[in-house]
């Protein structure tokens, strides 16, 4: 497998430009913010579709990290806060990882670790 | 005339001033999202390189289909608004929408190299929540690819005429 990370192989990650970035316990998911991911002019906010594409990239990283190739199954969002036009990072943790999928919840915040933005909860179809 | 493509409203359109709606939202053009005028509430994504998720399988990315959902579902609820708004004979009030919460079911995985087409109805709309379905696919809406079931808040203000 190569060890090129997911992020920097996806196409529609490179455009999001969604990155790993190391933090105190171990590396979280960044989305630096951009003027073209914004959904709400008026407030303005991130676009739903961004946020929960930026976690869901979070979950594959998570399990690419471990070397699991996985495709999505499903994913639930819940958006608990507007993501405002500032960097949003994401934690993902791995509630199970079975043969043949993988269950996974993933936090995004963005100033405020205790403020988030976002949270997901998805199975993964573990490919390899 | 089938899916011609027009500037695509935004979902806030309704409660957005009239100089964004017709801009749409940054995202969806960023994205390439073409609204369908042969439909109720349908928007297509493109087929385009940067779109791509796992470069192993070639087909649009998932969260591609998650943002053309979400701005359909949007679309839906835009929709019900002013539904609403003339049923009622009064003028649609100032305001938005926010998404609680959006489930998104894979149902298989779309075709390499195709466009998806994405379409939403708003199942039910009360004072403040709004409950929606979207759907996707590349051709045929009886093969989807994708099924998504949200909930969003309404946050337009009562209108004042009635």
């Amino acid at each position: 497998m190569s060890r090129t990370g997911l992020l920097d192989a996806w196409p529609y990650a490179r455009l999001l430009g969604v990155r790993l970035e190391g933090g105190e316990d171990g590396p979280v998911a960044l989305l630096p913010f951009a003027p073209r991911l914004i959904g709400n002019p008026i407030l303005p906010a991130l676009h739903g579709g961004v946020v929960a594409s930026f976690l869901e990239l979070a979950a594959l990283a998570r399990l690419d990290a471990e070397g699991r190739r996985a495709r999505t199954i499903d994913i639930t969002v819940d958006y608990l806060r507007p993501a405002g036009p500032v960097a949003t990072y994401a934690e993902a943790r791995v509630l199970k990882l079975g043969r043949r999928a993988a269950n996974l919840a993933v936090e995004a915040w963005q100033e405020d670790r205790a403020r988030p933005v976002a949270a997901l909860r998805g199975h993964f179809m573990i490919l390899g | 005339m089938p899916d011609e493509p027009r500037v695509p409203d935004e979902p806030m359109s309704d409660a957005a001033p009239t100089e964004l709606a017709a801009r749409g939202t940054a995202l969806s053009l960023a994205l390439g999202f073409e609204t369908l005028t042969d439909r109720a509430c349908g928007m297509r994504a493109p087929f385009r390189a940067d779109l791509v998720g796992d470069p192993t399988g070639g087909a649009i990315a998932t969260g591609v289909i998650f943002a053309l959902l979400d701005q359909t579902c949007g679309m839906a609820i835009s929709q019900a608004l002013r539904n609403r708004a003339a049923a009622e004979n009064r003028a649609l009030g100032f305001g938005g929408m926010a998404t609680l919460d959006f489930r998104l079911d894979h149902i298989r995985a779309p075709r390499p190299g195709a466009a998806v087409v994405g379409e939403a109805e708003c199942l039910r709309i009360t004072g403040d929540v709004a409950v929606v379905r979207g759907w996707a696919y590349e051709d045929d809406p009886d093969d989807p690819i994708a099924a998504a079931q949200a909930a969003f808040m309404i946050t337009q203000a009562p209108s004042a005429s009635a």
